[in-house]
Formats: structure tokens, C-alpha cells, sequence
């Protein structure tokens, strides 16, 4: 008995296709995965990253990629499901605790994340990686947030300048 | 973190609630630019803190009362005694302001502007009482408005309107004192809905219910209460 043929009409074998990262490390990936990105999803649709060719990301270092991929690998069964609107809860907790776990890094590595997510347009990354900062941003006083951010604190100048925006809305500080 | 891209700065401060918003504006020059040329601040959902309010008295001759912890009563002087000889009659309140005859006084402040003097009433409502509102919301603008809205007088004073003549008039025109523009204008109003009743339906046979209305000016819209219960939205 024939197994029915999946969509993409390649007989089951997922299709796979190569990204090379800016310091030229070989990425092969399915190609359901990578097309997460809106950048790689036009040229994966024409046919390229195939073979011997591999589609070059001069944006994105290995280290970055890597992850990246990790997020697009978790997400691709949903996202090939149309956002899984028939996903058991079970899957979307195990999702959800898969996001948290992700963005609980580094700060370095979230910079380059937010980056790379939004060189390669992979929305649910975008907004996961958004989220993460904004909430290391929310009920936080000014100083808070530029000591959590690593911004270097501001001239006596600029502080003053900053003082006049916050009274604009003084109320909102408690 | 280094610096970001406006675009995903951008997307990452329109996920803050509005008070982290508001905060947000403070860390750098640039977040503050970027949050007001995107207009990602809702100023209006922001939690107003209540220090206390006044209580109007329904009765000409009685007193305006202020309700508000000892540490905010002493920091604002609701009796006006600043004001010295010109202390008047409180005639409206609105979000920290108030109105008197002649002036808006701020009690925090202790700072008062004039009105001038009110203006003659239209054609037509010359026989009219006035009440004299004052709107303002610290969170829209910093400006105030005053508006004299026509009430329908007793019984016993006649006027050119007919009994079962439609109240509000389908168009009809009402004085506004601004404080951008320092003078009373003429607005034309055209009701939209039906009208509340009829004329009958407002006069007063009971001197003790000729006091002032209730309002509420809420998200730039001024609610009047009139006498048979409905609600006139400005």
C-alpha cells in the first residue's frame, strides 16, 4: 500500500537545504525549517540552497545561526500546521516552556538574536526576542533600566533633559 | 546592550503597559524621541492618582468641601485662602480645577486665571438660565474650557419657546471660554439622536431643585445631567 503523498509533493523525504554563516560554517536544515524566514522562504521557493549551492547569510555568525536554526527546528511543525490550531495543549505548554528556556540567555547573545531575527524576518522569533527585553524593561525606574541595558549613565546634561521629559508624565512614576 | 534599530526598538517599547511607557521616556534621549514620533504612548490609559477630591455643596450658600489625607490637605489650600478678599462661591470642579465667578484657580498651584466677563445669551435664550462648567483632563491637554450651557428657567418666566417644543433644539449654540484663546466664542451644536423631551419636561416648579447640574467631562466629551434624567454628551 502506497503511503499518500505529503503536500510539497516530495514523497515524504523532507527537502534540505544549506546556509552558510558569515565565518563560513555549513548549516543543512530542512527546508520547512528554514522557510520561518520571510528572507530565505523566496529563495527556498525558487529552488535554491540545494545541493552543493548553500544560500550565504553574511549578516549572521555561526554561533547566532545555530540558534537560530534551534528556534526554526522547534517551530517548524506548528508553523507548517498553519500556527497548529489543532495542537494538543500539551504541545503549545512544551512550546512555550521551549521559548522561555531560549531566551533565557546573555545579553550579547539576545543582542545578536534580536539582530538575526530581524535580518531573516522569523516573526515569532521577533516578538519572542521583543518580549523578552520588554520584560527586562517593565517596573523599572529610568536608572534601572540603563544599568540593566549596559547604557552608560547619562552627563549631568543629559540627565537634566531626561528630568524635564519625566515630568511631562510625573505621574506615572511611583 | 548596544543599540538598536529604531524599527525593533520600537517593536520591543510598543509591548510596555503605559506607565513603563511613561518611565521609558527617561532612559534616553532617543527612546523618548522614538516613543513620541511613534505616538506608542497612550497617555489616556494611564492611572491618574486620586490625592483627593472636592464635594460640592447643592445649596448656594453652603461650602465646598475637600477630602484628602492630612499630608495632601496641607500641601493644597482647597479653602482658597490665597485668594484673600476676591474668595468666591465654587461653582464647578473638574480634575484638580476650580471654577469660580469670575476666575479658574488651581489649589495646588495657587494660581488663578480670569474669565471674562460672561457673554451676552443667544437670541432666543435670553430668558434662559446659564450653567457655567468647567472641563478639563491633565491628560489630554493642559488647556481647560468653560462652558456656559443654557437651562430651562421655572415656570413662571416666560420664554420664546412653546411647551412642547423639543429640548435640546435640534441646533442650537452655547458660549465657551478657552484658555488657549482667552475669550468666549460662539459653538453651534446639531444634536444628533432624538431629543430628551420636551421643554415642558424641564422647567422647575421647585426652587430648592434650581442648583447646579451635575457633569462629566470624560475623554474630551462633557456629560450634563438635565432635569428629567437624561444626559446631554457636548
Amino acid at each position: 500500500m502506497a503511503a499518500p503523498e505529503s503536500g510539497d509533493g516530495n514523497n515524504g523525504a523532507a527537502r534540505m537545504v544549506t546556509l552558510i554563516s558569515s565565518d563560513n560554517t555549513r548549516f543543512e536544515v530542512e527546508a520547512a525549517a528554514a522557510s520561518l524566514s520571510q528572507t530565505l522562504q523566496l529563495t527556498i521557493l525558487d529552488g535554491g540552497g540545494g545541493g552543493g549551492d548553500g544560500i550565504p547569510l553574511p549578516n549572521v555568525d555561526s554561533a547566532t545561526l545555530s540558534k537560530v536554526l534551534e528556534y526554526c527546528i522547534k517551530h517548524a511543525p506548528a508553523a507548517a500546521n498553519g500556527g497548529a490550531p489543532n495542537a494538543t495543549a500539551v504541545d503549545r505548554a512544551e512550546l512555550e516552556r521551549f521559548d522561555n528556556e531560549f531566551v533565557n540567555i546573555d545579553q550579547s547573545v539576545l543582542y545578536s538574536l534580536i539582530m538575526a531575527a530581524h535580518n531573516l524576518e522569523i516573526e515569532g522569533l521577533q516578538s519572542l526576542v521583543a518580549k523578552k527585553v520588554a520584560d527586562m524593561i517593565k517596573g523599572k525606574s529610568p536608572m534601572e533600566i540603563r544599568r540593566t541595558l549596559g547604557f552608560p549613565d547619562p552627563t549631568p546634561e543629559e540627565q537634566a533633559e531626561m528630568n524635564a521629559h519625566m515630568l511631562e508624565y510625573g505621574w506615572a512614576y511611583e | 546592550m548596544e543599540l538598536l534599530p529604531d524599527d525593533i526598538l520600537s517593536n520591543i517599547l510598543r509591548r510596555l503597559p503605559p506607565c513603563s511607557l511613561a518611565v521609558s521616556r527617561g532612559v534616553r534621549k532617543d527612546w523618548c524621541a522614538i516613543i513620541d514620533a511613534r505616538r506608542l504612548l497612550r497617555a489616556d490609559l494611564l492611572p491618574l492618582r486620586l490625592d483627593g477630591f472636592f464635594c460640592l455643596a447643592d445649596q448656594p450658600d453652603s461650602q465646598t468641601y475637600f477630602f484628602s489625607r492630612p499630608s495632601t490637605g496641607r500641601r493644597i489650600d482647597a479653602r482658597l485662602d490665597f485668594l484673600g478678599e476676591q474668595r468666591d462661591d465654587v461653582v464647578d470642579h473638574c480634575n484638580g480645577l476650580l471654577l469660580l465667578w469670575d476666575r479658574v484657580v488651581n489649589p495646588a498651584t495657587r494660581q488663578w486665571m480670569p474669565l471674562s466677563p460672561f457673554p451676552r445669551p443667544c437670541i432666543g435664550m435670553e430668558k434662559f438660565y446659564h450653567d457655567t462648567f468647567l472641563a478639563y483632563d491633565p491628560v489630554r491637554s493642559t488647556h481647560y474650557s468653560v462652558v456656559r450651557f443654557p437651562n430651562v428657567p421655572d415656570i413662571e418666566t416666560n420664554i420664546k419657546f412653546s411647551e412642547e417644543s423639543e429640548w435640546p433644539p435640534s441646533m442650537f449654540t452655547i458660549h465657551v471660554f478657552s484658555s488657549t484663546e482667552q475669550r468666549w466664542e460662539e459653538r453651534s451644536f446639531q444634536r444628533e439622536g432624538e431629543a430628551t423631551g420636551t421643554i415642558a419636561d424641564m422647567r422647575y416648579n421647585d426652587w430648592t431643585l434650581l442648583s447646579q447640574r451635575s457633569t462629566v467631562y470624560l475623554k474630551g466629551a462633557l456629560y450634563v445631567h438635565c432635569r428629567n434624567n437624561s444626559i446631554i454628551r457636548n
